[in-house]
Parts: C-alpha cells; structure tokens; sequence
C-alpha cells in the first residue's frame, strides 16, 4: 500500500467500543490505526502521520480544518492522549534544591508541581517567546507566548531558567 | 486525609496498600456500596478528561472502577465478572489504563509520567489479585516476559528516591542524607592526618590572637607613650610592634604551608579512591553519566571538596574565634561603645547575604548565557565547511550576536548590582566607624573613661569584628556547595562495582571454549528489548558468524560474554557455568576482543600489543605482530616497537589499528574471542592481509564474529542471522544461500551496492 495523502474534507474518523481508532476514506474503512503529529510543537493542528497499529506509515492528513465535527473530537482526542502538553499560564515559583529545580505553576490543566533536573536540556527555547519544559518524569509543559504571561512569571523565567 | 490539593498524591501513592485502601473506601463512600470489598487501590494524578486532579483507581470485589473525587462522582467501571484483561499504554506526557470486556474497552484513568512506574506495578498486583479473584472469572493474565522486564527497568530507571519519592539527580537522594553524616563522612578523610590538622588548627588559633594583640600594643602606644611625650618607651613600644606583626607573618607562612600539604594530601586519597572504585563499575554507570561529568568529579570536585576541608572549616574556626573574642574585647573596653558597634551589625548582615544571593542567580545568568552563546561556537567552528557550503554565513552570525547581545545584558546587569550593593556594604560599614568616632570622641572630650589610645584600638578591633562577621553570614552557602560536590563523589564511592565479592565464584583455569545462551533476554532501558529469548550453543573452537541490520542485537549478544552487561533473563553459561559464578577475573582473561573502532592506549607500540599481558617477552610481542600481518608496518616506524602511538603519537591508519588489536588478542592467547566488524573501512588489499591474520587468530578459539560484510563470513563454521533481537535463521555460509531467505537476501543486496559502487 503506497502512502497517501489525505483530504480533511473527505476522510472521516471514528473508535470503535474497544476505543480502537478508524478511518473511513470513500474507499471504506481502514485500521485499526494510530495518529501522530508530525510537528507537535511547531504546528500541532496540522500534518497528522497515519499509521497502523505496528506504526507502519499509511499516510497523512495535511490539516485537521475541514474535517467534520465528530471526526475532530475523535482526532483531537487521540492526539491529546498521544502528545499530552499543559499550557503553562503562570509561574507561581522555581526553587533550587540540590541542584533540581522545583517549580511550582498553574497550567490550562490545572495547579502542577514537578522537577526540572537539566536546565539545557530540558528548557528548551524555540523562539524567545516559546518555551517548552520537560520535567524529570518526561512529562512535556508549554508556554507558547511567554511575553503573554504576568512579569512575574516571566522574570522568574528569565531569573532561574 | 481527605483527597485535597495539598497532599501530594505522588507522595501519597507511597503510603501501605492497607492505608490506601482505608482512605479510598472513605473518599468513594457515596460510590461503593456498604457490601463491596476494596481489594487493592492505587492512584493516579489526572483525570480522564485531562486535568491534573487525584484519581482513585480502585479493585473492589464487585468491579474495577476510577473515580476523580474533584470533579464530581463520575465513575468509570467495567464489573469484575466481564474484565478480561488490563492494558497500559504510555505516551508522550501521560499515559491511559484500559479494562477490557469482551464487548468494549473502558479508559479507566489516565496518569502523567510521574505515576508511570507505579500504575504499572498496581497492574502487575492487581493482575495478581484478580487471578485469585472467582468472580473474575473470564480474566487472563497475560505473562509477557518482554512486558516483566520493561517493569523491572522502569522501576530501576526512575530518578525518585525509593524512599521518600524525590527526583534525585544522582543515585544518592540529598533529602534522606544527613547533611552532618556526610560532612562527618567527608572529615572521614583527614582522620589519617589528625597531627597536622590540629598543628594547623593550633597555628590558626595563633594568629587569631597575634592579630588580636595589636590593637591593644597600638592603644597602650597612644596612650603611654605619645600622650606622654615618652620617646624612651616608644622605641620599645615600636620593636614590640614589629615584633608581633613578624610572628603573625612566621605564624600564618607556615599554617599556609600546613595547610596546603594537609589539603593537597587529602585530596590525593579522596581521587585515588574515586578513581580505584570507578574502574571497577559495571558498563550502565558509563552510559548513564558523560565522561566529561566523570572526569570533573573526580578533579573538580574533589577540589571543591579540599577547599571546603581545608579552607572553609578553619576560615570557620577563625571567624568563630575572632567574633567572640573581639566581641568581649570590645565589651571590656567599653561597653556603651561596644554596644553603638552592635548596631548596624543586623544591616550589614542582611545586605551581605542578600547581596550575596542576588549576585549569585545574576553571575548564573551569566554562566548559562555564556553557555548558550558557546554552544553556537561549538556548533558552527567544526561545522564551517556546511555553513559554508550552504551559504548559511549570515544566519550564523546573526544567531551568534543575538548570543553575545544576550550576553552582554546579564553582565551590565551584574554590574549595576554591584554598583549598587558593594558601595552600600562600604558605607555601612563606615558608618560603624563614623559613629564611634562621634561617639567615643565625645566620651574622650567629656572625660568619660575613655582614652584616646582606647579609642584608637577601638576602632582597630572594628574591623576585626566586622569582617569575620560578614565570612560567617555565607557560610550557608559555603556549606551547601560543599555537601553538594561531597554528594556527587560519595555516588561514585557509593555506586555498586561490578564484582560482588561471593565465596562461591568458580575461579576458571582451564577452559574448553564452550558457550551456551539459555533463553537470553536483554534490554538497556525498559522502552526496547534488544534481545528476546536468545537460544544457541557454540562448540569449542567453533567461529559463529552473526549478522543482521544495526540494532538488532549482534554487539549486545557479543557484550553478554565478558559480562560488560548481564543478562535481563536467562544465562549465559561457559563450559556450563553461569557466567555470573565466575570470577570475573579469570573469565576475562579467557576472552579477547578485537573491536570496531580498536582503543590504543598512549604509549608504545610494544606497549599496546602487551596491552593484555604486560610481562610478555619482546620476542613473543615481535612473533605476535607477525601473526598478525603487523610487523612489517611497525618495523616501517622510525622507533619501530618504541613508536609512540595513541592520543599524543603517531597516528595510525584504521587497517593498522585494526592489526595492532589483532597482535594484542594473539598475544592474550584467549580461548574465546570476539571479532566485532574487524574488517571495515580498508582497502583490498589491507583487507586480505587483516583476513589472513584473523585466519590464524581464531584458530582453535570459539569465535564469535560480528559482521556487515557477509563475504567475510565465508570461513565461519556457522552464521547466526538476527532481527529484532532474534535468531531468525542459522547454518553455514551455503545453507544460508540455499534457504533463500533473510540471508541470502542481504547477500543479493550488498553485491548489487557494491557492483553498483563498480560501475558508476
């Protein structure tokens, strides 16, 4: 099966009751499948990779605007199971303890507490607006546009990362 | 304790599974009814919506349920009498726990990545009840081995201390260390030098009261002798003086000179014993930590730790002995005075140790800015020749000024801290001084008791006060950094080496070569199993050829032997013996290893080839390189076997190293060898000439040979061929070709690469 690309305007996505994901492109259906995106960081909404369940690819959906609403619950679902990123909305504190960073926040998620072991590595700068943090677990936070949260949150930012 | 935000549910999760079980039959009070039984609970961080919010996930005797207490009472259950199996599946951020029935599969809870570990082990018990379970009765355990080993490496992999559920940035969790028990650990080290350290200890002490008795002289001077007009006394007075200052100068020379000593002495026993004990760590703390963090423990900070032993603990002692004694000095010469100095001692502290802090988050700023901007220099100086070739010069340089912009800001702005701060330290200090001028001028002029000589070694002992006083407000600091390097070379120290001292081990004298691998699994981190259920024999004297894409576990079945690695599950077994009852001596002196990319040491020729067997004769190290088409090369070097080769020496082209390593395992005369890829990267005719070698290298050793050249298997009595971590299919070079399968395919390939390589 060669890999293809998919139109959001034709293909549809559903689970199954075993919570297996399907997609029907004109030509029946397809799957069970897994989605990905390809860019998780840079542009989130769209290039969704389509593979099956051993993650062999099949194809990719370009963008998910234009696909219907059900399919984008199901996708948008899948995707925030598949890549899960809290938005950061505050920095409430970061403490240097032992040379791990604690740092307490507020996230579109909820209040979160984690640690941050590797200051290089793990804060990860892809603009001077985007940051994104990964604790020591490897759970994944976000700030997309720093410049947006309070000066308190930025300082600290700016002070300890 | 109720489910509320300030319990940590991570810190929670640790408590006894009697207690969890209690608390969550209290939390889901409205959900379970009076007659079902909790029969394991565990929980998780977030919600299934997606939220962080504490989650029980709850075996009672009806139903496998969770429940998120926050967000009202909505429960997701599948009953105990339809569960069939438990699924874990683990993403990026979080992860999801499934029930499935034999009509659907029910999300139970999702949990972020701190929870991995332990929603996994949940699983693993809760497996275990619901097997017990007669309700249960369509459940089936899955008994996946792959799956028990990524559990154990998961659990052996988190960075949490065991004990109190921390991310420790080391083996060793600085929370459950008591920081007296490792300053008492790191004082361990200067038992041996008692005698000097209380000689310097005495020295120290010393000078603290020689610099204490010359205000006094230069007061007793004001007042005895110029106020006296006495010129008879003040040539004594003046010699004294010297006198003291000469005795302070003699006294603190060789307190330096016993100090150092003392230091650099512990400092050699502390490296030599990080040193000793690192050579004998297993492969997984190489892997785990960088060399260049290696090798800054053991020179950075060890020396962070001298400073601290040396430096910081006397600098301590003498700021302790100089503030009290100063302090009853000053209160004994006048205690109004005294008292004026006390006051703005609260000041001057506070602004020390804020100045202090303050400077230390800007000049980090300043170190990881520079960092950032070093980086982009490390990147583009040995990448010049893509820049350049992509014309990417201008994008370069604009990321490199953006860097050095950066940089710039965090140093003006450390600037204008200590333009700010120091001056304020000075004058407040002065003001000190100010006021016991005014103040003890008045006393004087009044007539109040007070000389003019005491007034001048008053203000002598000022500074002697303040300046220890402001020393000793950062000692905090001094402390933490010290426990800080302590720690990092207390986890070398307290890392377990490779060789666990047993009575039982079978020390291996005569060996017959032969191996066998007992349904061998392996993985390096829980996420891949890199060998799944090996199973083979290899005669004495046998050379088993292994082939197979990279990654599919031919190095890491080679590695198993000489125990760089152990085994996740099965053996590995010599003549019969588990390689693990073996000392590990005498099983190593059994093996050579020609490598890939073949390691020589900086020295000699002569030295390298004796690499292994450091007594051997020159005759034996000649007849070595001859057999192993070396010589002729080596007698080409100006010095011969007395070339310097390795990091500093001549350098050697890979077929030359290639042979070196040869003549080094010919020399060991092991009764088992590994070849991994000897021949890679060399033209024909050094090819043939490596192949020759090899030929009389393996004669009569069991051999195992990892290739991605097949032609060079030819001679191998037999080929394993692996994919994934298993052996897919084996025999001789001939029956590969004629099963026309995996083998035979690669075989077409790498002729058709290298005819294609011929004929462009």
């Amino acid at each position: 099966m060669s890999p293809k690309t998919y139109a959001p305007e034709q293909v549809r996505f559903w689970r199954d009751s075993w919570q297996q994901l399907f997609l029907e492109n004109g030509s029946g259906p397809e799957g069970p499948i897994k989605v990905k995106r390809a860019f998780p960081l840079t542009e989130p909404d769209r290039f969704i990779v389509i593979t099956d369940i051993e993650g062999e690819f099949i194809g990719m959906l370009d963008t998910c605007r234009g696909l219907d609403p059900d399919s984008f619950r199901v996708l948008e679902e899948e995707l925030e199971h598949e890549y899960f990123l809290p938005q950061i909305t505050k920095i409430n504190s970061i403490k240097d303890e032992y040379r791990v960073m604690n740092w307490s926040v507020e996230t579109d998620r909820g209040p979160r507490t984690f640690e941050v072991t590797n200051r290089r590595q793990d804060i990860r700068w892809l603009s001077d607006d985007h940051v994104v943090i990964q604790d020591a677990d490897g759970n994944k936070y976000e700030i997309k546009e720093l410049s947006q949260l309070d000066s308190d949150s930025q300082q600290l930012l700016e002070v300890e990362a | 304790m109720a489910v509320n935000e300030q319990s940590d549910p991570y810190l929670r999760s640790r408590l006894p599974q009697q207690e969890l079980a209690a608390q969550a039959r209290k939390d889901l009070g409205g959900i379970l009814a009076p007659e079902e039984r909790v029969l394991y609970a565990a929980v998780s961080d977030m919600s299934l919506q997606g939220t962080y919010a504490d989650t029980w996930i709850v075996l009672t005797s009806l139903r496998i349920l969770a429940s998120t207490p926050q967000l009202s009472q909505t429960v997701q259950e599948v009953p105990l009498a339809e569960v069939t199996r438990l699924n874990v599946e683990h993403f990026v951020g979080n992860g999801i726990l499934s029930a499935a029935a034999a009509n659907q599969t029910v999300n139970l809870a999702r949990f972020s990545r701190r929870f991995a570990v332990d929603i996994e082990k949940a699983v693993a018990e809760m497996e275990a009840v619901l097997e017990q379970e007669p309700v249960a009765a369509n459940f089936v355990r899955t008994h996946d081995k792959a799956k028990q080993i990524q559990r154990k490496k998961m659990e052996k992999e988190s960075n949490r201390c065991p004990n109190c559920g921390r991310i420790m940035k080391g083996s060793v969790c600085p929370h459950c260390l008591q920081k007296g028990k490792l300053i008492r650990r790191v004082l361990g080290y200067v038992k041996p030098y008692y005698p000097q350290a209380i000689v310097s200890t005495i020295l120290l002490i010393g000078n603290g009261l020689l610099s204490m008795v010359q205000p006094f002289l230069t007061g007793l001077l004001v007042d005895e002798v110029l106020m006296q007009n006495d010129l008879g006394r003040l040539r004594a007075m003046v010699i004294l003086l010297a006198l003291t200052h000469l005795a302070n100068a003699g006294v603190s020379g060789f307190r330096t000179y016993v100090v150092a000593w003392l230091g650099q002495r512990i400092i050699r026993d502390m490296r030599s014993a990080v040193f000793r004990h690192l050579q004998y760590l297993r492969m997984d703390f190489f892997d785990s930590v960088r060399t260049g963090a290696i090798m800054s423990r053991i020179t950075n900070d060890t020396q962070s730790l001298q400073n601290f032993i040396v430096q910081s603990a006397q600098q301590l002692l003498l700021q302790v002995v100089m503030v009290f004694g100063v302090g009853v000095i000053l209160f004994r010469y006048d205690w109004r005075l005294a008292l004026m100095t006390l006051a703005p001692m609260p000041l001057i502290v506070y602004a020390a140790r804020l100045f202090s802090r303050k400077m230390h988050r800007v000049y980090r700023g300043i170190w990881i800015r520079r960092a950032l901007m070093n980086s982009v220099l490390a990147d583009s100086i040995p990448g010049i020749q893509i820049v350049k070739s992509f014309a990417q010069e201008p994008r370069e340089i604009t990321k490199f000024e953006h860097r050095s912009d950066q940089l710039f800001g965090r140093h003006i702005d450390a600037a204008k801290y200590r333009g700010m701060f120091m001056p304020f330290l000075t004058f407040a200090t002065s003001l000190g001084t100010v006021i016991i001028w005014g103040y003890g001028g008045y006393l004087v002029i009044s007539n109040a008791g007070l000389s003019v000589g005491d007034l001048v070694a008053f203000l002598y002992y000022l500074n002697q006060f303040y300046n220890p006083l402001r020393g000793l407000s950062g000692f905090s600091d001094v402390i933490q950094q010290a426990s800080t390097a302590a720690e990092r070379v207390f986890e070398i120290l307290d890392t377990e080496p490779e060789v666990k001292p047993e009575s039982s081990e079978i020390v291996l004298k005569d060996v017959r070569g032969e191996i066998e691998y007992n349904d061998v699994h392996f993985a390096y981190d829980a996420s891949e199993p890199v060998l799944q259920g090996i199973n083979v024999k290899m005669k004495p004297g046998e050379m088993v050829g292994l082939v197979g894409s990279s990654g599919s576990g031919k190095t890491t079945m080679a590695n198993l032997i000489p125990r760089l690695y152990d085994v996740s599950a099965g053996q590995v077994t010599l003549d019969g013996h588990d390689l693990r009852d073996i000392e590990l001596q005498s099983l190593r002196n059994q093996i050579g290893v020609v490598l890939q990319e073949p390691l020589l040491f900086h020295g000699s020729v002569a030295e390298n080839i004796a690499y292994g067997v450091p007594n051997a004769s020159r005759s034996d190290i000649v007849w070595a390189a001859q057999a192993a088409n070396a010589h002729d090369f080596i007698m080409e070097f100006s010095d011969k076997y007395d070339t310097q080769i390795g990091e500093r020496g001549l350098r050697l082209s890979g077929g030359q190293k290639q042979r070196l390593a040869i003549a080094r395992a010919i020399l060991k005369n092991p009764k088992i060898l590994i070849l991994d890829e000897a021949t890679s990267a060399v033209d024909t005719e050094t090819e043939k000439l490596i192949q020759e070698a090899i030929e009389r290298l393996v004669k009569n050793r069991t051999t195992i040979a990892i290739a991605h050249r097949l032609s060079t298997l030819k001679n191998a009595d037999r080929i394993l061929v692996m994919d994934k971590g298993r052996i897919v299919e084996q025999g001789t070079h001939e029956e590969l070709m004629a099963m026309d399968g995996v083998f035979a395919r690669m075989v077409k390939m790498q002729s058709e690469v290298s005819s294609n390589m011929l004929a462009s």
